[in-house]
């Protein structure tokens, strides 16, 4: 397979320019990560160490095979909710390797207001069973959580896809036959008690492991009966008594290397037989890409420029090469694993979306996963195109790309705005995992488009009631608009209301493609009967 | 003259395989009693009879008297060799067996009695004029006790009245700590003996441990089989003895043993006995104690005399005379026995229980191994953590040396830690080659006698033995699966 | 794979990487190298790890490498990571050990007896030494492990105290 050859000039003003750019915004995205996850008022660490507990990222240490990666989704959810109070939305997510299997790991984050439940933290958490369903992956919980945050309960309790579809995930999985563990180091109340109860297997720290559906002071006011938290639901409580629970230890360290014991007892999965062969690095730089990707959304790059910093030895068969120009497809390896790639370079056409759909009907048929990589302004419009059937072409590439039965992967690199979004496979068409570059933006339209038309809604409206704007005040109202918009469509917006699994930087591509991909082969491909095409 | 037509052996381990061994050269029956924990030791498998015994710990079935009478009313033996240790000193025992009519091979229930009790065993030497350290007893002060013990001057030991072995003993080298260490004793001295009499001794500094190996018949001769050093020591048990004694003046020599033989001789005594001394620097010695049985070095006696002392105990207590004169003992060439111990000599030589997983002994004609041993075979806390011993002969000291070494060098015993390096280091020593050695051996040279601390690259070499030979750790069951290893160490 | 390995009352981490045959090695944080554990011609058995290698005579039971290197006897333990983690962290201090392999002589206390810290509890004996095991600390006793008689190995335990309630 021949190497795509690099037309990236790494001595040129624009690259120098967009490297300046992108590594200032790598340099925001890791201190906003790590504040998210290590910036914590002094009092509350003391009160954790005083009870005797370790932080949470301190136990996933422990509890993950040494010398291995942690691939932590969605670090910065809920970081432009609740005033920035709850970082990664109170809860730990990620994939990693226990005992030498892979398994998801969901921890409580005990520093942020005990660990109780913001409805940022439930849809984290479906959101994360709902990916250890999808990928018949594992799931290790780790369980310390003061419950619901009351005030906002009725954003996290009664629809379909709240509280309670945790516990319901949690039960399917278990139907699927994928094991989970839950290690009890806190409370894990009323609901909350369900969590370690539908595990496979629970582990309860002794002194401040505790499972019950009313805490101490629910029972008090309730019955009037007095008792202590470990009395009432304590770790041997729950695996001498009860049998809630089934094993009690007297350190977290111990459960944690319980836990441990435990996963190495499951089975390995086994993957699904895709085509494989050695792997590769990139032969470019994946570095390289801070100089690629412009320093406006705007502006475009050719996605092969990604692609070589991502595949195995930079090396990409693309697929119709001179066809639809405007979209990339190729198959490629990464880590061994074959693939397929669709990328975009500029708007789609009916050329462009044909040839999508074409490969992605090869794709499917050969059991070739797809990486869908997006910079997506939208389709082709105009009367030209609207004749040529651009809307039919667009929908069958829709079609088939909501019917593949190969796991589909996404990163959005840069736009990602309107119909172009669906076709690409967006967060509706259920990629294993989807993951946004810091610079990329996702909206309905374009943020020039969409301030430009809202701000003329607002003058004729205010024309209507008689009054009539100064340049500058117009001006005012635009900037005011545009900010807004941007705000909401940035990756950072996305990301804290969970609309993706996280934001990446482009220069890890490579690892986070190739764990998800790893992961995602864990769950055999179903055999769905497509849609039917309007030709 | 009493017959002896079978023998019981009281004891186990490889004195009793020892003993089998002559039993087994003079045709005469032998028959072992054994606890359960010692089913499948070698002695039990070379005897052919083994009587089992019970107790509420396997050391109390080898001292119930009663079992081993009734064992050897069992296998019919007329006649009981006690070893060493267990009931070997046990008057009591002596008596039972005689009023059984069975053959007690060891001296009179009176010799034992008398030799058995320290204090009893000085006053005898004091109304026989026979060399003794400076001492006196709770009995001759009474309350004056603590003031005449100070009055012998420091340093000073207090020992047990009843026991030995070290126990119930202390060195006093202040004069302030006296009143303390006496009660320390006295506590010590009650619960392992049962006795809490003390008396106290000159503590000679640098002390030789000599001892004189003697043997009577029942019609009055005495002879002396020449001295034994054992003064490599370590909490006052010996580990390493040999004969004849480095250095020694031959007339110093002569007085010696000629005094042990005296001593025997006033105590009427009959069979093998063990006169052991203090030899000081200034060639002073002193009447130590007297060992009324076989000792656990006796092979080294053996080897440079050419006699066998258990067939000699068995002709003695048959009644017939001695074989010969003491001009006819000759002592040729150079023996040193190695004690091979089940402990950890950087652990304060504190016992080690483990399984032998492997367990091999060096052989060949320059070396007699004694050994109770063999491979699958657990030491465990029940007894004495003696392995075996290694004893060598050699022309002369340097080749007996020499011939220790490579034995040690050929010995592996894999599955507990063993004093087998600490024994070479020992050999090794240019102060234990050139003769320089007395009790104080082991503690003065603790910092060379210790094994040179192991370098980096070398642990590392073990720690990967280890981990290789550990079926979990190298199950490839939990090996990281790939992309993984590619990734390494990585957050995102 | 990685697990605590203790020699010489020194701890040292291990961690062994890849399939058998290709394996690599790390002690603590140091480089992974080539290893393998190989029977030569001879019948020796040989342990290679990077550039370094030595004839061993080695025997394993459980989790116990008897190793025979360098003119010496080691005793290596491989320390399972639930039990490292029990012995780390506060049990210990709860539990009074065995020194070394004995026999328990005399026990002075019983479960729910309030003890202070240094009081004798049990007198053991092994190779005709008399010990005494003291409480750690002040507390209650809340069980006793032996009866007298009893023989046990090192480390077993004999009397442990009831949590310290803070």
């Amino acid at each position: 397979m021949r190497r795509i050859k690099s037309h990236a000039e790494p001595q040129s003003a624009e690259f120098r320019a967009y490297e300046r750019h992108n590594q200032k915004l790598m340099a925001k995205l890791h201190e906003r990560q790590r504040k998210a996850r290590f910036d914590r008022p002094a009092r509350d660490i003391e009160r954790l160490r005083k009870q005797k507990k370790l932080l949470v990222r301190e136990r996933i240490d422990l509890l993950l095979d040494p010398g291995t990666p942690f691939l932590e989704l969605s670090t910065l959810a809920a970081n432009m909710a609740y005033d920035g109070t709850v970082p990664s939305a109170g809860v730990v997510s990620g994939v990693g390797i226990v005992s030498g299997r892979e398994v998801m790991v969901m921890a409580s984050d005990s520093s942020i207001k005990g660990g109780a439940w913001y409805p940022l933290t439930v849809k984290k958490m479906v959101r994360t069973l709902d990916i250890a369903i999808e990928n018949r992956l594992p799931m290790v919980h780790l369980v310390d959580a003061a419950g619901a945050f009351l005030p906002l309960q009725s954003g996290l309790f009664p629809d379909r896809y709240m509280a309670g579809r945790m516990f319901r995930n949690q039960c399917v999985l278990s139907a699927m036959g994928v094991k989970q563990v839950a290690l009890v180091l806190g409370h894990s109340t009323a609901g909350g008690a369900y969590v370690p109860t539908l595990c496979d297997y629970s582990v309860m720290v002794r002194g401040t492991g505790g499972v019950f559906l009313g805490g101490p002071p629910l029972v008090k006011a309730a019955t009037g009966e007095e008792v202590s938290a470990d009395e009432l639901g304590g770790a041997d409580v729950h695996s001498s008594i009860s049998g809630t629970a089934d094993y009690a230890v007297d350190s977290e360290q111990e459960g944690l290397a319980l836990v441990r014991e435990i996963v190495g007892t499951f089975p390995r999965e086994t993957k699904v037989a895709v085509e494989r062969r050695e792997p590769e690095e990139p032969y470019y730089d994946p570095k390289e890409l801070y100089g690629i990707i412009p320093d406006d959304v705007k502006k475009q790059f050719d996605m092969r420029e990604v692609i070589a910093r991502i595949v195995d030895g930079s090396r990409f068969h693309e697929f119709k090469p001179d066809y639809g120009t405007t979209a990339v497809c190729g198959f490629a390896f990464l880590y061994g694993w074959k693939v397929g790639i669709i990328g975009n370079n500029g708007v789609l056409f009916s050329d462009s979306a044909q040839k999508c759909t074409q490969f992605m009907q090869i794709c499917n048929r050969d059991r070739v996963p797809i990486i869908f990589l997006q910079n997506i302004t939208g389709f082709m419009i105009g009367k030209a195109y609207e004749h040529g059937g651009i809307t039919k072409d667009g929908a069958k590439m829709v079609m088939v790309q909501s019917n593949l039965d190969v796991p589909k992967l996404t990163i959005m690199t840069n736009g990602s705005f309107g119909a172009g979004n669906y076709a690409m496979c967006g967060r509706a068409y259920d990629a294993r995992f989807l993951f946004s570059y810091p610079n990329s933006q996702i909206s309905v339209m374009g943020m020039e488009q969409a301030a430009k038309t809202l701000t003329q809604i607002r003058l004729k409206a205010l024309e209507r009631k008689g009054k009539t704007l100064s340049q500058k005040e117009s001006r005012q109202i635009y900037d005011g608009i545009a900010q807004d918009y941007l705000e909401k469509s940035s990756a950072y917006y996305s990301t804290s209301e969970l609309w993706d699994d996280g934001i990446i930087d482009p220069a890890d591509t490579r690892k986070v493609l190739g764990i998800s991909l790893s992961v995602a082969l864990n769950r055999e491909f179903t055999e769905t009967p497509n849609g039917v095409l309007r030709i | 003259m009493p017959t002896i037509k079978k023998i019981l052996i009281a004891n186990r381990g490889e004195i009793a395989c020892r003993i089998l061994r002559t039993l087994d050269r003079m045709a005469i029956p032998g028959a072992v009693v054994c606890h359960a924990v010692d089913k499948f030791s070698p002695a039990v498998r070379m005897a052919a009879e083994a009587v089992e015994i019970d107790g509420p710990t396997p050391v109390a079935a080898y001292l119930d008297v009663e079992q081993i009478i009734d064992a050897c009313r069992q296998t019919g033996a007329d006649a009981v060799h006690p070893g060493f240790g267990f009931l070997a000193e046990n008057a009591g025992f002596a008596k039972r067996l005689s009023e059984e009519g069975i053959t007690f091979i060891g001296p009179l229930p009176e010799t034992i009695e008398l030799m058995g009790n320290k204090v009893a065993a000085r006053t005898f030497c004091i109304d026989n004029d026979f060399p003794l350290a400076p001492s006196v007893t709770e009995a001759d002060a009474g309350e004056d006790f603590a003031g005449q013990a100070g009055d012998i001057g420091v340093p000073l030991l207090i020992k047990a009245a009843a026991g030995g072995g070290g126990k119930g003993m202390q060195i006093v080298e202040e004069l302030e700590d006296l009143a303390q260490a006496i009660q320390l004793a006295k506590g010590e001295a009650q619960r392992a003996f049962g006795n809490g009499e003390v008396y106290a001794e000159r503590y000679v500094e640098r002390p030789r441990h000599i001892e004189v190996q003697v043997i009577a018949d029942h019609h009055g001769n005495v002879v002396h089989l020449g001295e034994r050093e054992c003064s490599i020591q370590r909490r006052f048990q010996k580990i390493i003895e040999e004969s004849p004694a480095p250095g020694l003046d031959p007339d110093l020599r002569a007085r010696i043993c000629a005094t042990a033989v005296e001593i025997s001789r006033k105590t009427g005594y009959r069979n093998a006995g063990t006169v052991e001394f203090i030899l000081a620097p200034d060639g002073e010695f002193y009447f130590l104690e007297m060992n009324t049985r076989l000792q656990v070095e006796h092979p080294v006696t053996e080897m440079v005399t050419g006699l066998d002392l258990v067939e000699m105990q068995i002709r003695v207590a048959r009644g017939e005379t001695l074989p010969l004169t003491q001009g006819q003992v000759q002592v040729d060439g150079h023996a040193i026995e190695l004690r091979l111990y089940a402990e950890d000599p950087q652990n304060d030589f504190l016992p080690d229980t483990g399984p032998l997983l492997t367990y091999r002994m060096p052989s060949g004609d320059a070396v007699r191994v004694e050994n109770g041993f063999c491979e699958g075979m657990t030491v465990s806390s029940a007894f004495d953590p003696m392995l075996a011993k290694l004893i060598v002969h050699g022309k002369d000291r340097g080749q007996a040396i020499e011939r220790g070494l490579k034995a040690l060098k050929d010995t592996l015993v894999l599955g507990v830690t063993t004093n087998a390096d600490y024994l070479t280091r020992i050999l090794s020593h240019p102060a234990y080659a050139s003769g320089r050695i007395h009790t104080g051996f082991i503690p003065k040279h603790a910092a060379s006698l210790s094994p040179p601390p192991l370098g980096e690259a070398e642990r590392n070499l073990l720690l990967a033995a280890a981990a290789l030979s550990n079926r979990e750790f190298t199950d490839p069951a939990f090996n990281v699966p790939e992309p993984y290893t590619f990734i390494g160490n990585w957050r995102n | 794979m990685q697990r605590r390995i203790d020699l010489l009352d020194e701890h040292h981490t291990v961690t062994v990487f890849g399939q058998p045959g290709e394996q690599r090695l790390q002690v603590a944080d140091g480089e992974p190298q080539p290893v393998a554990l190989t029977v030569d011609a001879a019948g020796h058995r040989v342990i290679q790890l990077g550039d370094q290698r030595a004839d061993i005579q080695i025997a394993v039971k459980g989790e116990t490498a008897y190793i025979r290197a360098f003119d010496h006897s080691f005793t290596l333990h491989i320390v399972d990571p639930v039990d490292q983690a029990a012995q780390e962290v506060g049990g210990s201090s709860n539990t009074a050990r065995a020194p070394m392999p004995g026999t328990v002589v005399e026990i002075t206390v019983a479960a729910g007896d309030p003890v202070t810290k240094g009081q004798s509890m049990i007198t053991i004996e092994s190779m005709k030494i008399l010990t005494m095991i003291t409480a750690p600390r002040d507390g209650e006793v809340s069980q006793v492990h032996v009866e007298p008689g009893d023989t046990f190995d090192k480390n077993a335990a004999l009397i442990t105290l009831r949590e310290k309630e803070e």
